[in-house]
């Protein structure tokens, strides 16, 4: 079966002098549709370079980026937008949640950009807010919400489009430990509903919740 | 201080320039405006000096004083007034080495001088006994005269000058100064008043000045001059019934053709301050924003609120320094370029004392700095409010966080924009309807000329008749001159406002219908360009001993007549027709602008009779001329020195340039307010990219989050556009009103205007919004190229 991702030779660097700084250097990788892939390293390793570089939210690498067998690498800016509405989701360390809006206006947030009419909107939020059992939330704004709460809301927005990849970059890194539990709970629950995810994260707790690490070092993959 | 305002150019360069131009134009116009309201005449306690008017309201506000009613008062106001003239001026020929010249010569009452406080540098002024009919001719000439015609030699004394071809011995020479700013008199000469006109009561035709005894007030005055008033319009029923008289200060009256432009620039400027402090407030409080950290170290290090609001109050004394230095040079500039530039007797004004150089724009600096302290304080005092560790911490935890003070800030600098747009463009309207109005004939291809007969060498109506008649036909010879007509007064070049009552009909006292009376030679009314509507032009024909007839104009058939109907009816016009007397209307011409549009008289109807019929000693010389090319002032000149050669040719204008003279006024206020709207529009546009730029900054990571979950560049720009365009919806909502409320305010200032009307306030809400789309443009691209990864790192 083909993978839903493959990297082939991916090279990112940042123009310095004498000579350019690497942050990934010579990336190959399969990642599997419906895995639950950890990318783990110290810091300044390229863990969340490479996880922006997969959710198309970095531009200037070289090298080649299947998706879906789609050549990431060959389209245009355009294209490759169409391709991560269609396709990506993403959850941040710091939830990124807009203040002025309520839990189902950040919701349905992404569904604002997909073409989709009101009574559709309005379904889907109510069908997230459900499933992630936050219906009595719903006319909160974030503020007014717990750490995980607030992580418990950008991922049912991250989710909202049913992407078939999900990307976390520390999804629990802001959160008290019982917190980062029910966080990865659900991820579990997520990809076991058929979810690829690629979580980025230092502990080895969540990377257990996975079926498989990465470990990245000063930009390269390590061995084994 | 100034090393940290370095550092960020932008914020100083935006501040101080916006400083600058605030407290240069606040300085400019209140310096204008106190040299108006201030001005003083040159003169020994000119606060005494009265100008004494006649009053028929509502019609007449301010007229002219009738000499039978001015002498009345003169016997019994000897305890309010301590001198107490009368004058007019007349258009004289005077016969200089180099040749005859035109000039303006005074006539006067032989108190006038002293009334003014105002003694000759040389020789004397006038006695009593000169100042009788028959007395034998004196004149006291102008400084301005005696050093250009005479080279300022003290021999002039008792020379002798030939004013309208009669000699004239020199008495005195006036110092500089006199006469008083805007007039154009030479030279002055006694009046001379004849017993019919001390007995005439209802020819309004001199100007009365006044000097108020001490103690007296001008209403006191005026109370004494209103009670032999009330007594007069007694005694003469038929010339006085409902006349008063009005005193008042003529230090203000030298002004006040200029003072509804000045009040609607005062306005316009306290605008332009409160949009101007809007701005400063909006850009000092983006800056204290953006310095949160920085203040919260210092406070974590100790600083306490006071220090934090001397390191405030240092900043805005700096930005004070700088753009308050640059604005007064701009004020001083501005001030001078303003009276330089403004028409009438506005520009040989004077600024004030020398403390309207300082106070007006001292002010302007205070209010802006203060403004800028105010809400540079707020967040000021935040930072340290709330503790240091959330400002430390980098204090963005919110995203897509608004400002409500600011919009409203900005909201408001565009409901004030509007305002002031709108009476650009109600005055803009005005203008356009005065500068392409139909005048009812053609000035274009006409060349105009003035002569003026003395009434020595042309007393009677038979000797201008025949001057008029030689001069005429001179100048159809000359080669290329297609029609020439002689008339008084036509369009533009002032007005004769006389009854015109039809035959038959009995009127109240003042309720006789009015017209504008002018006398055109045959072939005038074509020259002139005038268009028949029905009837018959006036020919040759209508001469001195034919049958008296008038051509009318359209307004006046209509209103006396209903119409055509005009046709062979008969009137008696005031001023020609003897009583008892009347003439047929024989022809109605279309209706003829007789002023500029923004001039109150404007409205009048007219009647036009021939000029053999009713002779006139000043005319205008209408010249059509078959091609364009060299002037003919040459040959008209030769004409006319060929029937006279002492009288003096004056003109050779275009008459298309003498209704854009008329024009002056209006379009001094439109530019002023042009200025000024467009000053208040570009801040505005400061105002509302400031803010779009620092709120697409602080959005930087909203718009990269928005990004990542699926919004396209196109969907940012149109957030940032979206809030700018909100802020226009608020600030069109306040200012149309406002708006609606100043054009009601600038119509009652200025004739010729008219009260807002919505497609000036649409049109205005239109150019408001471009300039805001347009300031919103540059954050909106900026926007629309956030780079998500970049923006989502910054935390």
């Amino acid at each position: 079966m083909k993978p839903l991702i493959e990297l082939k030779n991916l090279d990112k660097s940042i123009p310095t002098k004498p000579s350019p700084t690497w942050l990934l250097r010579r990336i190959t990788l399969d990642i599997a549709d419906g895995d639950f892939v950890t990318i783990m390293g110290p810091s300044g390793a390229g863990k969340s370079t490479l996880l922006n570089v997969i959710g198309f939210y970095d531009h200037g690498w070289e090298g080649e980026y299947w998706l879906d067998g789609q050549p990431v690498h060959a389209l245009k800016a355009k294209e490759r937008a169409a391709l991560n509405k269609a396709n990506v989701g993403f959850v941040f360390q710091q939830f990124h949640l807009l203040d002025d809006l309520t839990v189902a206006e950040n919701i349905e947030v992404p569904l604002r950009y997909r073409d989709l009419k009101s009574a559709e909107r309005e379904a889907k939020v109510a069908d997230a807010l459900d499933r992630f059992g936050i219906v009595g939330k719903k006319d909160l704004y974030p503020a007014q919400l717990s750490g995980g709460q607030q992580q418990l809301v950008a991922i049912a927005r991250a989710t909202i489009a049913a992407p078939r990849l999900l990307l976390a970059d520390e999804p629990t890194g802001n959160l008290h430990t019982d917190q980062g539990r029910e966080i990865m709970t659900l991820f579990k629950r997520l990809n076991n509903e058929g979810t690829t995810i690629i979580q980025v994260t230092h502990s080895e707790e969540n990377a257990a919740c996975g079926n498989r690490v990465i470990r990245l070092r000063d930009g390269w993959m390590e061995k084994g | 201080m100034f090393r940290r305002l370095l550092r960020t150019p932008v914020f100083a360069g935006i501040a101080t320039a916006t400083l600058a131009l605030g407290v240069g134009a606040a300085g400019a116009v209140f310096g204008v405006f106190r040299s108006v309201t201030e001005y003083r005449l040159p003169f020994p306690d000119s606060d005494r000096l009265m100008v004494v008017n006649e009053q028929s309201l509502p019609k007449y506000p301010r007229f002219s004083v009738a000499a039978g009613n001015f002498r009345s008062w003169q016997k019994e106001s000897a305890d309010v007034f301590a001198g107490f003239d009368l004058s007019n001026a007349t258009s004289a020929s005077v016969q200089l080495p180099q040749g005859p010249a035109q000039t303006v010569l005074g006539q006067v009452t032989f108190g006038w001088f002293q009334t003014f406080g105002v003694t000759p540098i040389l020789g004397r002024s006038f006695r009593a006994d000169e100042d009788v009919p028959g007395a034998p001719r004196v004149v006291v000439i102008g400084h301005r005269m005696w050093k250009s015609d005479f080279a300022g030699s003290t021999g002039v004394i008792g020379e002798a000058v030939i004013f309208n071809n009669e000699p004239h011995v020199i008495i005195g020479v006036m110092p500089e100064g006199y006469p008083p700013a805007g007039s154009q008199q030479a030279a002055w000469r006694p009046l001379r008043l004849t017993a019919e006109e001390e007995s005439d009561h209802n020819s309004h035709y001199f100007q009365a000045r006044a000097r108020l005894r001490d103690g007296v007030t001008a209403e006191q005055a005026g109370e004494r001059l209103n009670e032999i008033a009330a007594r007069l319009e007694k005694e003469f029923p038929d010339s006085n019934q409902g006349w008063r008289v009005t005193v008042s200060s003529f230090n203000a009256a030298v002004t006040d053709e200029a003072r509804p432009a000045l009040r609607l620039l005062l306005g316009a400027m306290i605008l332009v301050l409160l949009v101007l402090s809007a701005n400063l407030s909006t850009l000092v409080q983006v800056r204290a924003l953006d310095r949160r950290r920085e203040l919260a170290v210092r406070a974590a290090l100790g600083a306490s609120r006071g220090a934090l609001l001397r390191h405030a109050l240092g900043e805005c004394l700096a930005l004070g320094l700088v753009g308050g230095g640059l604005g007064f040079a701009l004020a001083h500039l501005g001030r001078d370029l303003l009276l330089r530039f403004a028409p009438g007797s506005l520009s040989s004004l004077h600024p004030g004392g020398p403390g309207s150089d300082f106070v007006a724009p001292l002010a302007a600096l205070a209010v802006a700095l203060g403004a800028m302290l105010v809400f540079s304080l707020a967040p000021l005092l935040k930072a340290t409010e709330h503790g240091t560790l959330a400002a430390l911490h980098g204090g963005n935890a919110a995203i897509g966080g608004r400002n409500r003070s600011r919009r409203v800030l900005v909201a408001a600098q565009l409901a004030l924009t509007l305002v002031l747009l709108a009476c650009a463009g109600l005055l803009l309207r005005g203008f356009i309807r005065s500068a392409f109005v139909d005048p009812g004939f053609e000035p274009d291809g006409a060349i105009v000329y003035r002569v003026n007969l003395p009434e020595a060498a042309y007393g009677d109506n038979a000797s201008k008749a025949r001057f008029a008649e030689t001069f005429l036909g001179r100048l159809q010879t000359i080669p290329g001159v297609e029609s020439a007509a002689l008339g008084f007064i036509l369009p533009f070049d002032g007005d004769w406002i006389t009854s015109a009552a039809p035959e038959g009909r009995t009127y109240g006292p003042n309720e006789t219908p009015q017209a504008f009376l002018q006398r055109v030679t045959p072939g005038g009314l074509r020259t002139i360009g005038y268009r028949l509507r029905a009837g018959r032009w006036l020919t040759e024909a209508d001469n001195a001993t034919s049958a008296a007839v008038t051509v009318v104009s359209e307004s006046f058939a209509r209103t006396q007549f209903g119409g055509s109907a005009a046709l062979g009816q008969r009137i008696r016009v005031g001023g020609v027709d003897a009583t008892g007397q009347a003439r047929e209307i024989v022809g109605i011409v279309a209706d003829i602008q007789q002023a500029a549009p923004g001039e109150r008289l404007q409205r009048l109807a007219h009647v036009i009779v021939p000029f053999a019929q009713a002779p006139w000693g000043n005319f205008m010389v209408v010249l059509r001329t078959e091609r364009a090319g060299p002037p003919l002032t040459a040959e008209v000149k030769r004409a006319l020195q060929a029937v006279d050669p002492l009288l003096p040719l004056v003109g050779g204008d275009s008459y298309r340039d003498q209704l854009a003279e008329s024009l002056k006024l209006s379009r001094f206020e439109l530019t002023l307010v042009a200025i000024f709207a467009g000053a208040t529009l570009l801040l505005s546009v400061v105002g509302v990219y400031g803010i779009a730029a620092y709120s697409a900054s602080r959005r930087t990571r909203e718009f990269g989050l928005r990004l990542a979950l699926g919004a396209e560049p196109r969907h940012l720009s149109n957030l940032v556009f979206g809030e700018a365009l909100l802020l226009t919806a608020l600030g069109t909502l306040i200012g149309i009103p406002a708006a609606i409320g100043a054009g009601r305010l600038v119509q009652s200032q200025i004739h010729g205007t008219e009260n807002a009307d919505p497609l000036t306030v649409a049109a205005m809400v239109v150019i408001l919004t471009a300039a805001v789309l347009a300031a919103a443009w540059r954050p909106a691209r900026r926007a629309a190229g956030t780079d998500p990864a970049a923006a989502l790192r910054a935390e």
